[in-house]
């Protein structure tokens, strides 16, 4: 299915290409990098050299181990978080969509509410109440970004909902529990999936945003913990920005944005409003309610960490 | 249709774009570290890995580049002879109403509280206590009365009188209305009488050797005709004192502006005004300073921003012992901890030296396990630390406290010998000794995960409400106490007598009665020379009972412009920062 999905869009392949080098370095991180990146290995703040490409951190570990290290814990938090994210969406989404009197709305209404929430403040306070630890930032991200899915997820079992196969099953009396499971969550899986891809994406970024700003986990190597220590000791002020600053930001933008192609590319494909966008995009632009372009949507992922793109026009 | 196409195009040039941009900055890295050696040129192939060490000799020797600015200096002191000086210094946070009982924090409050405010002493550069307000202070001989005699003719900032009246008034102010810093030292006054304008008597109950430290030169005197009758001391809006600066205008969160009093009682200040800016992020100071837009800052200067200041012809930079001190604290009641041996083994397995040579860059003097800074009066250099790993395992080998099970972790008394030790999420260099020490600590061992939480956090485990009578739950933690704790070298009981009322800091929990009797005695004693033998007794069992592990006091870098005052004075283990430096006869 994934690979149908990708295939006839190159920027979703570029997606995937970009994952899989970045999920490699990931699993073979202990064989590909230099150094244990947690062993001091040379002079602290060393400028980039031959034993040490990327230079050394402030205590004289070696960035380019970091930085090779850090996929794992930066997919990690990203991978788990987006996956509760999407338990929590998914189980909202089918719930408000298939009963939509006051169960409905009030979790709609939820779901606005959750949108709203002012992300940083929040998290500082939660850094603050819970510890700061990996689980807790993964816990905080997923409980923070479900309510995108959730929209998506709800509009696709409204229309799911009135089909003849839900009806008929209802009238033969079928059990709700009984119909979500069988007939109404098998049709949104795959859009499920496309969701729980862009918001691996999403909460990547976010780890990176909290880390660098301290809210993280400071022991865990991830790239936004780099950039952090890179930002703690004056990087952007001696020199060492190019070595210690681009260089996770770059890693954080493709796994970002490889990510984001590969949900796009899923969500082209699976995604009944979206699919065949020609004649459909052409459509929508004369209804007047065109569904923002990959261009705005890349757009709208990087000026707003919390904002999922790709959420279908709520419809009902 | 077109439009669509084009976006993912513009996106995958952004990211190409980004890369190119990558090399092409990390390219020239290598080449524009060794750019002050010149010579770099002639050398041979092998240049490229050995640059980065060659870059390291030339800015190593600080002294020649720091000792090029005296010109500018010396034509920046002759004009200011003729135009007035204005210094703009940045702190980062606000500091409230600059009164006793409103001003923050202990640093850099507290000094520029002192601008304003005198007390009857003031602390020297070597943070002696000296007469200052008052002409002379003398104990009786059996050390319970003090007969004080104070200076004619000083005046309040309003214009009125100061004289013994303000001071008895200031003293049982401080009494009546509880302050943390000022009400303790005053609290058992048996009276104050002022038999003239210009002479105060205090009677004390027992004697007390800290009479001049806790009491002449840090309470500052506050004048009786605006204090009278305010019931509500947080909030009463003053900053009349006698001091060398008056202040002139505060815009909360933005700066201070203080003017000189020209009626001081020493001289007119040298400099004419003083603008305090807030800014709160380290990198804008730093920057600031760098280009100009502030004079100095009292913020210490990162380690890693030294060489870079001090090869910059315009910026000169100050470094001096520091008393700020971090350490690790044990949790002496809990086990395995509570025994002097594995504390002990710990301290061998700690590499302080590589510390501070790794995380401060050597911008540190290493910790003497006996807590006084070696620059201290008090320290007896006999008394040093020691690293060995072979030293550290045999006393946990003595202790049967054996990895029985092969996991690499010890067990003491069936339990494998784990801690978690705590750090401050805001402190990204103690996380990292915190990460040193849990790799030594490794080596011999035991099993140390850091632990990072957010310094409110930390301290409510570690000093709950801060008293420490009321417990504590940790293993292990990274703490530090700021410059006056060290800058007073009496204090040193406080953190370790038993009795909560005595060792009011001994956060840890310790106990040992020898310590007690040697600290008890100590508190009692006037003779200087007995003192001292005292308190190198102390400072010998605290190294070897440690109660905490000292493990490094930050050197106090400070960096300035010279071209605009270049009078600072260092004062001893507390900076510059401080009104010694901006007084008219200041070197």
């Amino acid at each position: 299915m994934l690979w149908r999905a990708v295939r006839r869009s190159p920027l979703g392949l570029l997606g995937l290409t970009l994952l899989t080098l970045i999920v490699v370095m990931a699993v073979g991180a202990s064989w590909i990098a230099p150094y244990n990146p947690t062993q001091t290995v040379g002079k602290p703040l060393e400028a980039p050299s031959a034993a040490h490409w990327l230079g050394t951190n402030d205590i004289g570990q070696d960035i380019l181990s970091e930085l090779i290290f850090g996929a794992r814990i930066s997919l990690l938090i990203g991978v788990l978080s987006a996956a509760i994210a999407l338990v929590i969406g998914t189980g909202v989404g089918l719930m408000a969509g298939y009963f939509r009197g006051l169960v409905g709305a009030l979790l709609m209404r939820l779901v606005d509410v959750v949108l709203v929430i002012p992300f940083l403040p929040l998290m500082v306070l939660l850094a603050a109440y819970l510890g700061q630890n990996i689980w807790n930032l993964i816990a905080v991200i997923g409980l923070l970004i479900w309510a995108r899915p959730a929209r998506v997820i709800r509009s696709q079992v409204l229309s799911l909902a009135e089909r003849d196969y839900v009806l008929a099953a209802r009238a033969v009396g079928a059990r709700d529990g009984h119909i979500l499971i069988r007939h109404v969550l098998p049709g949104v899986f795959s859009l499920a999936l496309a969701q729980f891809v862009l918001a691996t994406s999403g909460s990547i970024l976010l780890e990176a945003a909290l880390s660098f700003l301290g809210l993280g986990d400071p022991t865990q190597k991830s790239w936004g913990t780099i950039l952090y220590y890179a930002q703690a000791r004056n990087a952007f002020l001696s020199g060492a920005w190019r070595w210690w600053v681009i260089p996770p930001g770059i890693m954080i933008t493709l796994s970002v944005l490889g990510f984001a192609l590969l949900g796009f590319a899923l969500e082209e494909a699976l995604n009944p409003r979206l699919k065949g966008r020609g004649a459909t995009a052409e459509w929508r632009a004369s209804q007047g309610h065109g569904s923002p372009g990959l261009g705005g949507r890349l757009k709208r992922l990087f000026t707003h960490p919390t904002s999922q793109p790709g959420s279908a026009p709520d419809v009902g | 249709m077109p439009a669509f196409k084009q976006a993912p195009l513009v996106a995958g040039l952004l990211i190409l774009g980004l890369l190119l941009a990558a090399c092409s900055s990390a390219a020239p890295a290598p080449s524009s570290a060794p750019a002050p050696a010149p010579t770099q040129a002639a050398a041979p192939k092998p240049a490229a890995t050995e640059a980065p060490k060659a870059a390291a000799q030339p800015t190593a020797a600080p002294a020649q580049p720091t000792a090029a600015p005296a010109q500018p200096t010396a034509a920046a002191k002759a004009a200011a002879k003729t135009s007035p000086v204005s210094l703009r210094i940045a702190i980062p946070a606000d500091e409230g109403i600059l009164q006793p009982y409103a001003y923050i924090t202990g640093y850099p409050g507290w000094n520029m509280l002192s601008l304003l405010y005198d007390a009857l002493y003031v602390f020297d550069a070597d943070n002696l206590p000296k007469p200052w307000l008052a002409k002379d202070a003398k104990a009786s001989a059996d050390g319970k009365t003090w007969t004080i005699t104070l200076r004619d003719g000083v005046k309040w900032h309003d214009g009125q009188a100061f004289s013994s009246a303000d001071v008895k008034f200031a003293y049982e102010y401080y009494k009546a209305n509880t302050h943390s810093r000022w009400t303790g030292p005053v609290r058992n006054f048996t009276s104050i009488e002022t038999p003239n304008a210009t002479t105060v008597v205090i009677t004390l109950p027992s004697p007390d050797p800290q009479f001049a430290f806790r009491v002449l030169a840090d309470l500052p005197i506050i004048p009786k005709h605006l204090w009278e009758g305010k019931t509500d001391p947080k909030t009463f809006n003053t900053n009349v004192g006698t001091g060398a600066y008056k202040l002139a205008e505060h815009q909360t969160d933005q700066f201070y502006r203080f003017t000189a009093n020209p009626d001081f009682f020493a001289g007119k200040p040298a400099v004419d005004e003083l603008v305090i800016p807030i800014i709160k992020d380290p990198n804008t100071i730093f920057s600031a300073l760098k280009t100009g837009e502030i004079h100095s800052t009292i913020r210490i200067l990162s380690p890693e921003l030294v060489k870079d200041f001090q090869s910059n012809a315009e910026l000169k930079v100050q470094r001096g012992p520091g008393f700020a001190t971090t350490l690790l604290q044990f949790n002496d009641e809990r086990a395995p901890w509570d025994k002097t041996a594995v504390r002990q083994a710990v301290a061998l397995a700690i590499d302080t030296q590589k510390l501070v040579d790794t995380v401060l860059l050597g911008f540190a003097t290493a910790g003497n396990p006996g807590w006084l800074h070696p620059a201290s009066p008090f320290h007896d250099p006999a008394v040093k630390g020691e690293y060995s790993v072979e030293k550290a395992k045999a006393l946990l080998d003595g202790l049967g406290y054996k990895d029985s099970n092969g996991d690499g972790v010890r067990e003491a008394d069936g339990k494998p010998m784990e801690a978690s030790l705590l750090v401050q999420s805001n402190q990204p260099l103690r996380i990292r000794a915190a990460e040193l020490i849990a790799a030594g600590l490794k080596d011999i061992g035991i099993n140390v995960k850091v632990t990072a939480m957010e310094s409110n956090s930390l301290d409510a485990k570690v000093w709950p409400d801060f008293d420490v009578s009321k417990g504590r739950d940790f293993d292990l933690a990274m703490f530090g106490w700021s410059a006056p704790v060290q800058a007073n070298p009496l204090r040193m009981v406080s953190l370790v007598h038993s009795k909560p009322a005595v060792g009011s800091l001994n956060i840890g929990g310790f106990k040992n009665a020898d310590v007690d009797k040697v600290a008890d005695e100590i508190n009692i004693t006037v003779d200087e020379a007995k003192q001292k033998t005292l308190m190198r007794q102390l400072e010998a069992l605290t190294a070897k009972e440690l109660p905490f592990l000292m493990l490094y006091y930050d050197d106090g870098i400070y960096a300035y412009r010279p071209a605009v005052y270049d009078r600072w004075i260092y004062q001893k283990g507390q900076g510059i920062f401080h009104k010694l430096s901006f007084l008219p006869d200041a070197k």
